[in-house]
């Protein structure tokens, strides 16, 4: 059967592989070979004023990889050609754009002209826009040096908080539209193209603009499906008639950002001692033990094994190829994207076996073709095929990375030799994994992965039957399945017994070998699968009535999306349409609304009404601020409306489900009378949930060089799905139902700054972003509470509670004088808690709010800053959170010895002992699990504030005359740093990843970038 | 060219929509149709009788079972431990458990009921609403099942209401009053449920056990497949244990045990003392007994053989001495096996038998140890004794596993002096048997057996007639001559009676969850205050032992007694939702 379903996916995909290149080669067909020849334009950027414009960016349309950047005349030179044309931009959105028509040309920049997608299809220009978006164009996601975009998103867009999650391939990240408004499902919706997809399955390269939605105005659209945020990715498409390669190609080295140490074998064997005196136990090792451990003299009887150093090399590497294609024939143009990525990990050994590796690998080939061809004049069809394919290797089947840190994370270096001197892999009977030998004798596994998108979409243009109509049509199709092999083995390990004389010397030892060796056993499955299609008609119509001007729209989307597994299918239609007058280019309205549906909700209550209001004025075109020399421009926007929330915390809550449950013994025989039993009630009027947004706006642009803007919003959401077991008695029986009670408010501001300028050739820009996003809980129908501050309700969404730790017991005295606490027995050293209520006891009703929450951050900001000199630039982006905890568990390194886990000299060196109980900051040493110590508490809940340097680039862009003459536009090399540094008081483990697992990466990047 | 191009999109243009049309472009309502689930329905479920039947099954296996053997609310009631050890009859050593956390050091309070699973008796874990609610699920809806006929129909209904009374019955003697869930209730139902006085919850049981007695058959026809359900004879014994605990002066009093407002409220006792109740008890137990006596299926087990009897009485499935028996396997699956813990439970400090229960045997011949008379040689003190005693505590010497247990301090049940397997110097053996034998064995909980109708019957007549009359020795010796036990002692006043039928309770129904309600029902503060103790056994060298008592660890309760304990706490959580639970008196 397995072998079958095998046999069939390889079928699938070698046609999958084969539809691919066919449709790749096609569009390669219409690459013209023809190179016409590149003329110097020389021009000059003036703002509306008349004034030149330094430090904009240059760039021919057609081949945008060209870049020029004006001096302070305002003056450029760029390759370009007559019929092409020329764009100038600078970073606070004011742009111009001019079709070249002679060798020298002048353009105009004009403050928020520039052009940005808001969904649906729709475009508008910032000047216009009475809504709350951020945006980044994907240029800026190149410089990265990421294969996976999610990461090239931190600290780029006001209100979007991206955090790290782990340093295994793909590196998917955690993302927040403006913080958490809901305890269920808090996940943005992610549209490439208009339709739902993953970011992670796109590569960098393909990937024109990312627009983040943050309001009502924005996301009502989007009705049920909108409220959680939206991003949308727009790809890009061919523009030029002549045909434009791009090629980059990166290569990067990896290393973890941090790892823990821990002990030495002899410091690990007296901490070890120090425990179990401590606990009132007898020790374990001998003095003897211990000098012997710590002079190295016999490396198998007494090892000292530093584990991390055995299983992982210094650096892992990874290199990115990526070419694009660009161009056309006058009716039909192309874009067209091949990207490999392959990333090698850091374990080590993995060649001791023939025929395969046991590294942790990533492959990746990402491809797409965008084609755009204009049918007859006014019927424009796109058709966009991409894709990926991804093949893994991971050692040991199933979870290897994750089991193998695992036995790094607690085995400790005393435990036992990586090989005895048999040449066999040594072990205990404690520690059945030996480290090294998971990650290079028991075989690999590779999850393998498809993913194909397929669009196709009609413009036609209906100016005929009426001037401004058009309608449009699109369809699109997605699948993704994935399948793992494996191909895994045991292995037999010796354990080393010494055997001792009567006076306790050792005089020889013995082995024993435990396990077997076994050949590699097959093993294969399919992961997990997906498809989704969408159908969508438009109708558009934009006219200009003397000084008013209309955009407006009307459609209907409907989207299905099946997964495996039951209860995994979700149909979505979505009714909705936009209004957007504009008076005298000064006042601006936009009236949006949205009729939509979904088939998660019970029938006769699927649909739900979303309407938004919006406006904008632009006060720096009133005549009273025309003296306003230093405002160059000024607008205030306000906009108010509501959005829903779609997605349920569980399948059909609304549905009174009975399933198979215990029965009964009743026979006098081993086989017994099923049983059915009633689920958790269903929800009564179960519906979606519905965020009421209102949001202030300020967008600025001041002295002609700093851009600025500011949100407030005010965010409220009802109908939150929550549990009622706080209202309703046990005597019911069952499970009990949810309701939609929960309520949850959400206020916040977000905060974009640009200042650039210039000093002679040399052009600089500094930028900062700061987002806060405060949430409260006003009702959830919360159980009730026997002290006020226990209260969960008028709290943030996963505030963290613990007891308030005021020290550690400093001898039996202070224990007998002080108040009883009820976890485990405590003894000197273990941490003293505050009675926070006065009953003289120390329960879980002293637990008291505590930071923040461990889930997300409140505050997040970053700032860019960057220069450019001839060619030579540097740019750097930090990113930080605050207002943000991490519960410090991780094994060993912050919960130590229990459990037979090893202690790190981290933990070990601030470790309460009599001797320092004055600068202790972590309890005594202990054996047992001591639930007294090891919860919730001030001391495990730590600040987990972060600065990090995401990014630094130097570069050199070759000068233009020197490379012409191998008929290249533009040669860029460039060398970069990502994850270089944190600041941050975790210390030990990545304040983003304070988990025992593959850790977090910072990787150094050397690339070249050739444009044709 | 031009021409290819148009080909070439509109090619594409039809595979897409092929594509799309996979998942079937529905453009009318449809769309938002869910598709169909396989998820059964009420209505499915009594659409078939197999299927209802099954509904009904698993509301069986709701039912309580007394020894801690899984991670489920039901089976680790206490935390890994069991009740007994909260009476004079055991001691837990077992670090982790509610006994040893909650009780032994007076932890125990309201609060702890919101959330620990460790308490003897959870109003939220404990699953018996849910049992309750499964039965009047089933007696709602069985009515409409087409393949089934009516007396089937109205023996399950029986059976049902059982289940209800069951469940109210284990509340009633933890709690008092209680509310009175009387049909399924929906979700959008209000749930106003006041909390019923004492007499009125013990009466509604009763009428629930009534509703059951005629439509119940008097035995088990097929008792290969169908043991464990619910009988006349089980409906009948489960009677007279609410009678008796109702009688008892706990509740039947001239005063409440303590003031409160539940007190007030008549919730936790009956406003006054009804000697009726007695009389009820008796005739119920009589009327019962009766039938026993008048067929040949009940009967306690009496082969000639009174330690297998005695075992066999309440470890073997199907025999006539149990009434009721509940089940969560067929068999054991092993020593270590996390399905059926208990016997780890037992190693790790559960089962230490306190010597007072030890010392409460009598010899063989039916005189107390203490009897000059009794040839008691405290030289040899597990020698000629009351069988019973051998079955339900592993005593030093006596057989066990082939051999003879070693119970002195380094002997291989006692290794060492803490060893917590035996550290009070004995071990329980009821269920445990010889571990290996108990292993993949039958397994049943004996919830109700005939024996203790027998003992409740004679003490009921011992109270309604200021004294035992000749039946009610008649019945206390029926249990002590099946075990080859002399009879008791004549002439006994009234008081002394009452103590002799409850310590024959204890050595007879030991483990079974039966003294803690005796101490209760009867407020025996001073079994709860006295000291208890432990036997240290030491081998001397000539293979002779020594037997030292000690002082086992003490309870809170022994030094701080309150009448509180009789009655546990409902969870502050529930209180507070405000349907009309009122806090037991002292919580």
């Amino acid at each position: 059967m397995t072998k079958n379903i095998h046999k069939k996916f390889k079928v699938m995909e070698r046609k999958f592989i084969k539809i691919s290149i066919c449709l790749t080669m096609f569009s390669l067909m219409f690459i013209g070979m023809a190179k016409a020849q590149q003329n110097e334009i020389t021009g000059i950027v003036r703002d509306t004023s008349g004034k030149p414009v330094q430090g904009a960016i240059i760039l021919v349309t057609e081949h945008s990889d060209t870049q020029a950047v004006s001096d302070k005349d305002g003056k450029f030179v760029i390759d370009g050609q007559i019929g092409q044309h020329v764009e100038a931009r600078t970073e606070n959105k004011a742009s111009g754009k001019m079709k070249i028509v002679k060798p020298d040309i002048n353009i105009t920049l004009k403050n928020g002209t520039s052009v940005i997608p808001i969904g649906f299809g729709q475009t508008r220009k910032v000047d216009e826009m009475t809504s709350s978006v951020g945006f980044v164009s994907g240029q800026k996601l190149t410089n990265k040096g990421v294969i996976n975009p999610e990461n090239a998103l931190y600290g780029l867009i006001p209100g979007l908080t991206v955090l790290q999650n782990g340093g295994e391939p793909p590196t998917n990240v955690n993302m927040f539209i403006r913080g958490r408004e809901t305890f269920n499902d808090n996940s943005i919706l992610v549209l490439v193209d208009g339709f739902e997809r993953p970011l992670s399955s796109l590569s960098p390269g393909e990937i024109e603009s990312i627009t983040v939605l943050k309001d009502a105005a924005a996301l009502a659209q989007y009705g049920q499906h909108g409220a959680n945020g939206v991003l949308l990715i727009t790809t890009k498409r061919g523009k030029s008639d002549e045909l434009q390669v791009n090629f980059s190609y990166d290569q990067s080295i990896t290393s973890p950002t941090r790892l823990p140490e821990f002990l030495n074998s002899g410091t690990y064997a007296s901490a070890m001692n120090e425990a179990l005196q401590n606990d009132g136990l007898a020790p374990r090792y001998s003095q003897a033990e211990i000098d012997a451990y710590n002079s190295g003299a016999d490396p198998y009887l007494f090892p000292n094994v530093n584990w991390f150093n055995q299983v992982l090399r210094d650096y892992g590497n990874r290199s990115n190829f990526n070419i694009t294609f660009n161009g056309g024939v006058s009716n039909a143009h192309y874009f067209v994207l091949m990207n490999y990525v392959n990333d090698q990990g850091l374990f080590s050994p993995v060649n001791q076996n023939d025929g395969y590796s046991t590294q942790l690998k990533y492959g990746r080939f990402n491809f797409r073709s965008n084609l755009d061809v204009n049918l007859t004049d006014n019927l424009l069809f796109q058709v966009d095929v991409a894709g990926n394919v991804i093949n893994q290797n991971k050692p040991k089947g199933g979870n290897g990375p994750s089991q193998i840190f695992n036995a790094l994370y607690s085995i400790p270096s005393a435990a036992f030799p990586v090989k005895t001197p048999d040449g066999n892999w040594g072990g205990s009977q404690i520690y059945g994994n030996n480290p090294v030998a998971i990650t290079s004798s028991t075989g690999y596994s590779s999850p393998n992965s498809r993913e194909l998108f397929l669009d196709g979409k009609l413009n036609q243009d209906l100016n005929k039957f009426l001037p401004g109509l058009s309608a449009e049509a699109a369809i699109s199709y997605n699948n993704y399945a994935s399948y793992w092999e494996s191909k895994t083995k045991q292995y037999s390990y010796e354990v080393i017994n010494p055997v001792l004389d009567n006076g306790g010397n050792i005089i020889d030892t013995t082995t024993t070998t435990y396990g077997e060796d076994t050949e590699l056993n097959y093993w294969s499955s399919f992961g997990n699968q997906r498809r989704s299609s969408d159908l969508l008609g438009k109708l558009n119509y934009s006219r200009n009535f003397g000084d008013n001007e209309l955009q407006s729209m009307v459609l209907f989307h409907q989207n299905s999306m099946i997964f495996n597994g039951q209860n995994n299918t979700y149909h979505r239609r979505n009714f909705a349409g936009n209004i957007h007058y504009g008076i005298k280019q000064k006042y601006y309205l936009d009236v949006t609304a949205s009729y939509s549906g979904n088939n998660l909700l019970p029938k006769g209550n699927r649909y739900g009404i979303f309407p938004a209001v919006s406006g904008a004025w632009i006060l720096s075109k009133e005549s009273f601020l025309a003296n306003a020399n230093f405002l160059d421009r000024l607008k205030l926007r306000a906009s108010w409306g509501m959005t829903g929330n779609d997605r349920l915390p569980t399948n059909n809550p609304d549905i009174q489900a009975y399933h198979g449950g215990n029965g009964y013994w009743f026979t006098n025989q081993n086989n017994y009378q099923g049983g059915f039993v009633e689920g958790r009630l269903a929800t009564s009027n179960l519906t979606y949930e519905s965020s009421y947004k209102t949001n202030f706006g300020i967008d600025a642009y001041l002295f002609n060089k700093l851009a600025l803007n500011i949100d407030l919003f005010y965010a409220k959401r009802t109908n939150i799905l929550t549990n009622t077991d706080g209202l309703i008695s046990n005597v019911l029986g069952v499970q009990d139902p949810l309701s939609t009670d929960g309520i949850v408010e959400n206020k916040g501001i977000d905060v974009d700054l640009l200042w650039q300028d210039h000093v002679g050739s040399l052009q600089y820009h500094i930028g900062g972003q700061f987002s806060y996003a405060k949430n409260k809980i006003l009702d959830m129908n919360e159980a009730y509470r026997p002290y006020p501050y226990l209260k969960r309700t008028g709290n943030s969404i996963g505030q963290s509670f613990g007891l308030q730790a005021v020290g550690f017991f400093k001898d039996q005295n202070d224990i007998a004088n002080s108040s009883r606490q009820l976890f485990s027995e405590v003894r000197p050293g273990d941490i003293k808690y505050k009675d926070q209520n006065g009953d003289g006891v120390i329960n879980e009703y002293d637990e008291v709010p505590l930071g923040y929450s461990t889930g997300y951050p409140e505050i997040s900001f970053s700032a860019n800053l960057g220069f450019d000199y001839k060619g030579i630039g540097v740019s750097a982006l930090f990113q930080g959170t605050a207002h943000y905890n991490a519960y410090l568990n991780t094994q060993s390194v912050y919960w130590p010895l229990r459990a037979n886990n090893t202690i790190s000299s981290y933990y070990y060196n601030r470790r309460w002992t009599a001797a320092n109980a004055q600068s202790a900051t972590f309890p005594r040493l202990t054996t047992e699990s001591n639930d007294n110590n090891f919860r919730p508490n001030s001391i495990w809940l730590a600040d987990r504030s972060f600065v990090k340097l995401r990014m630094l680039e130097v570069s050199y862009a070759l000068p233009v005359s020197f490379i012409q003459q191998w008929k290249m536009n533009s040669v860029k090399l460039y060398a970069r740093g990502m994850n270089l540094f944190s600041i941050d008081n975790i210390d030990v483990l990545d304040p983003e990843f304070v988990s025992s697992g593959y850790p977090t990466l910072r990787s150094y990047n050397l690339g070249l970038h050739i444009a044709f | 060219m031009k021409y290819t191009i148009q080909y070439f999109f509109i090619s594409v243009a039809i595979l897409l929509l092929g594509l799309q049309g996979c998942d079937s472009v529905n453009v009318g309502n449809k769309f938002l149709e869910k598709p169909p689930s396989v998820d059964v329905t009420k209505d499915s479920i009594f659409s078939k009788a197999e299927f209802a039947e099954r509904f009904l099954w698993h509301a069986y296996s709701t039912l309580p079972y007394g020894l801690p053997t899984g991670w489920s609310n039901k089976t680790d009631e206490l935390g890994m431990d069991i009740q007994p050890s909260l009476t004079d009859l055991n001691q837990s050593y077992l670090a982790w458990g509610g006994i040893n956390q909650l009780y032994y050091p007076g932890q125990y309070n309201a609060g702890i009921e919101n959330g620990s699973g460790k308490t003897k008796y959870s109003y939220q874990n404990s699953g018996a609403w849910g049992g309750i609610r499964d039965a009047y699920i089933f007696i709602e809806n069985v009515d409409r099942v087409p393949d089934m006929d009516e007396q089937t129909k109205k023996q399950l209904k029986a059976e049902a209401r059982m289940i209800i009374a069951v469940h109210y019955t284990d509340m009633f003697r933890n709690f008092g009053g209680l509310p009175w869930v009387n049909h399924a209730y929906s979700p959008n139902e209000d749930l106003e449920l006041p909390r019923l006085t004492a007499r009125a919850t013990m009466d509604s049981i009763v009428t629930t056990i009534d509703k059951a007695i005629p439509d119940l058959p008097w035995k088990v026809s097929d008792p290969d497949n169908w043991s464990g359900r619910f009988t006349q004879a089980a409906a009948m014994g489960l009677k007279v244990r609410v009678l008796l605990f109702g009688a008892s002066p706990l509740f039947n009093s001239s005063k409440p045990y303590l003031e409160g407002e539940a007190a007030d409220k008549k919730m936790v006792w009956f406003g006054g003392y009804d000697p009726n109740l007695w009389q009820e008890t008796a005739d119920a137990a009589k009327k019962l007994i009766d039938k026993v006596e008048q067929s040949s299926y009940y009967g306690l087990v009496d082969t000639g053989n009174p330690r297998e009897d005695f075992k066999s009485a309440y470890y073997d499935r199907g025999s006539g001495e149990v009434l009721i028996s509940t089940r969560i396997r067929y068999k054991s699956p092993g020593f270590w096996s996390g399905q059926y813990y208990f016997y780890q439970a037992t190693r790790y400090g559960i089962a230490c038998t306190t010597n007072d229960y030890v010392r409460m045997f009598p010899m063989q011949n039916g005189l107390p140890i203490t009897d000059s008379n009794s040839g008691y040689d405290p030289q040899n003190p597990f020698e000629n004794r009351d069988p019973r005693l051998y079955e339900t505590v592993l005593v030093n010497g006596d057989k066990y596993k082939n051999r003879k247990a070693e119970l002195w301090i380094g002997g291989r049940e006692r290794k060492t002096k803490k060893n917590h397997l035996a550290a009070s110097g004995f071990r329980m053996r009821k269920f445990i048997l010889d571990e290996k034998s108990a292993t993949h064995s039958v397994v049943q909980w004996p919830y109700l057996r005939l024996s203790e109708i027998y003992l409740s019957y004679a003490e009921a007549l011992n109270e309604i007639n200021n004294g035992p009359t000749p039946e009610a020795y008649q019945y206390v010796n029926k249990i002590r001559n099946r075990v080859d036990v002399g009879d008791l002692q004549t002439g006994l006043s009234q008081k002394e009676f009452r103590e002799a039928v409850l310590k024959e309770r204890a050595l007879e129904l030991g483990y079974e969850k039966v003294r803690w309600f005796d101490l209760i029902r009867w407020k025996r503060k001073e079994d709860f205050t006295k000291k208890l103790h432990g036997l240290n056994i030491t081998k001397n060298g000539d293979g002779t032992f020594s037997y030292q008592t000690f002082e086992l660890p003490g309870r809170y309760w022994q030094n701080n007694w309150s009448p509180k304990w009789y009655l546990s706490a409902f969870p502050p959580n529930e209180v507070n939702k405000g349907y009309g639970l009122v806090q037991n008196p002292g919580w």
